[in-house]
């Protein structure tokens, strides 16, 4: 908290208008699942077999800067130099997230010391019937459950990254946060698939709402013990709060992988640049956002907005406040009482109920997908 | 601009993008219809490797990572190729290009959510009415 505070505050500061919060350091695409639609390691063999080098991560993170590093891929630990790379990045006193399926994780673990400098960030995308269905093989989720615990024992620090899409049963959701703080992870991160559709019959509007009405659905009366590893600005923002109408911040996230730094964010692939300060320079920017660009409508995805609700977090005293609030009493929910029905979800006046799966165009790793043709 | 019609067209149910639209054969070579710039986003967009016909050199084969475009200066659009063959990446610049072909497999063909949920709730009914199934995990292709 107090890396990412001091850093925001030294560029508001310095009233640099744009920075980076996260680096996602993808050392390489290749994988040991092969989730269904997935953007991100649909390469020829070829590009899956090759690797960033060491040396490469760091001049990237040098580079860029940001506090935290979060290495998704592809599968962080089928990287023959992860160990080295994340020596290196606690070295530079990087806050670590190595975002894991977790099924090697039990094989590699002693590669890696405990520290305050990594999290263990475990891709889990409900329980397990909804986990294994993601990630389209039986036994994941059983696999990524032991790999919690082992590492918890451990004395890692360990958080779970979900992504919730149309057709997510809130009841359901609310049962596997209760699983995870069960068994103990320090946090839990959670946020909507990338869905966007070119359909012209598709209003971006219902959509939009949709996802709104599953998190209030979700979040709206949190149970004891919920803690979540993200900014209860961007929950309120997730569940439609008044004054939460958040603008993508795209350059907050900035993604580095084996083409160079990927243009205009983590989700959309428009092309490469060599340096970081090329990427900051070169993008036009002012094409990205839900409300300016048809690839972007849909989307309210963490690597976009949460980078907002930080700046809004530290950007003025309101924000401030409001995130103190937040972290204290919980998150707001402005709307209309909500309380917990009998199937466990949350009722909600003005929610639309989220149709059954539909899945179209999203990606459970967070990646935007192009050309994945049936 | 040519292509093979009957593998574009027999894609169900896909998304609309330009590779959709565009399978694994389609190409153009100068003096066809289309700009070779068009046909550089086509095979930026495409998920498997592009046969690069070149003008004072043999035919290159690899995966097209990235692009430049320059609509004021023409002589310094360039693409980037990652060879099949090993090696390190290569910039070339679209004047020393006379088409492009999408020659490589579409890696990405075939793996949609939709393909895997009809997958996924067949074999769900079929359990249902107490039926044996062949098991459905996915798992990623074995590297060459």
């Amino acid at each position: 908290m107090w890396a990412v505070a001091s850093h925001v505050l030294k560029n508001k500061l310095t009233r640099k208008k744009r920075y980076p919060l996260v680096l996602m350091l993808e050392p390489l695409f290749r994988c040991n699942l092969a989730c269904a639609g997935c953007g991100k390691i649909q390469y020829p063999g070829h590009i899956l077999k090759q690797e960033l080098t060491p040396e490469q991560c760091f001049n990237a993170t040098d580079e860029c800067g940001a506090p935290i590093v979060s290495i998704p891929g592809g599968e962080p630990l089928m990287y023959s130099k992860i160990q080295e790379v994340v020596e290196g990045l606690v070295a530079r006193k990087k806050y670590i997230y190595l975002c894991t399926n977790a099924v090697l994780l039990k094989e590699k673990i002693d590669l890696f010391k405990p520290t305050k400098y990594l999290t263990f960030s475990i891709h889990m995308d409900g329980l397990e019937e909804e986990h294994d269905f993601a990630v389209c093989r039986e036994g994941v989720y059983k696999e990524a459950l032991e790999a919690i615990k082992l590492a918890l024992s451990r004395g890692f620090r360990v958080t779970t990254n979900t992504t919730l899409f149309e057709g997510a049963r809130p009841a359901r959701v609310r049962e596997f946060f209760d699983e995870m703080t069960a068994l103990g992870v320090e946090g839990m991160m959670v946020s909507p698939g990338y869905s966007y559709s070119k359909a012209p019959d598709q209003e971006s509007f219902l959509h939009r709402e949709r996802t709104r009405g599953l998190f209030r659905r979700i979040l709206a009366a949190p149970r004891k013990g919920w803690r979540f590893n993200q900014s209860p600005l961007f929950l309120e923002f997730l569940m439609g709060v008044e004054g939460r109408d958040y603008h993508c911040t795209p350059w907050g996230n900035p993604t580095y992988n084996l083409f160079g730094w990927q243009k205009p964010c983590y989700l959309l692939q428009e092309g490469y640049t060599e340096t970081f300060d090329e990427l900051m320079e070169t993008t036009d920017w002012d094409q990205y956002g839900h409300d300016k660009n048809e690839k972007c409508r849909d989307c309210m995805v963490h690597s976009g907005y949460e980078a907002t609700a930080v700046d809004q977090t530290f950007g003025s005293l309101r924000g401030f406040l409001a995130t103190v609030r937040a972290t204290l009493l919980g998150y707001r929910w402005s709307g209309d009482e909500a309380i917990e029905n009998s199937d466990g979800a949350v009722d909600v006046d003005g929610v639309v109920e989220p149709p059954a799966v539909d899945r179209t165009e999203a990606a459970s790793c967070g990646s935007a997908r192009t050309g994945t043709n049936a | 601009m040519q292509g093979d019609a009957s593998e574009a067209e027999s894609i169900e149910g896909a998304d609309s993008d330009e590779a959709a639209r565009h399978g694994r054969g389609f190409s153009w070579v100068e003096g066809e219809p289309g700009s070779l710039e068009e046909m550089v986003e086509i095979a930026f967009d495409y998920r498997g490797d592009v046969s690069i016909l070149l003008r004072d050199e043999d035919d290159l084969v690899g995966y097209l990572a990235n692009r430049s475009i320059s609509q004021q200066a023409p002589a310094e659009s360039w693409i980037e190729v990652f060879p099949a063959a090993g090696g390190a990446r290569r910039r070339i610049s679209l004047a020393a290009i006379r088409g492009l072909i999408l020659s490589g497999k579409d890696v990405a063909s075939g793996k949609s959510w939709e393909s895997w949920l009809k997958k996924y709730t067949e074999r769900r009914d079929a359990l249902a009415r107490g039926e044996d199934v062949e098991n459905i995990d996915l798992f990623p292709d074995e590297l060459d």
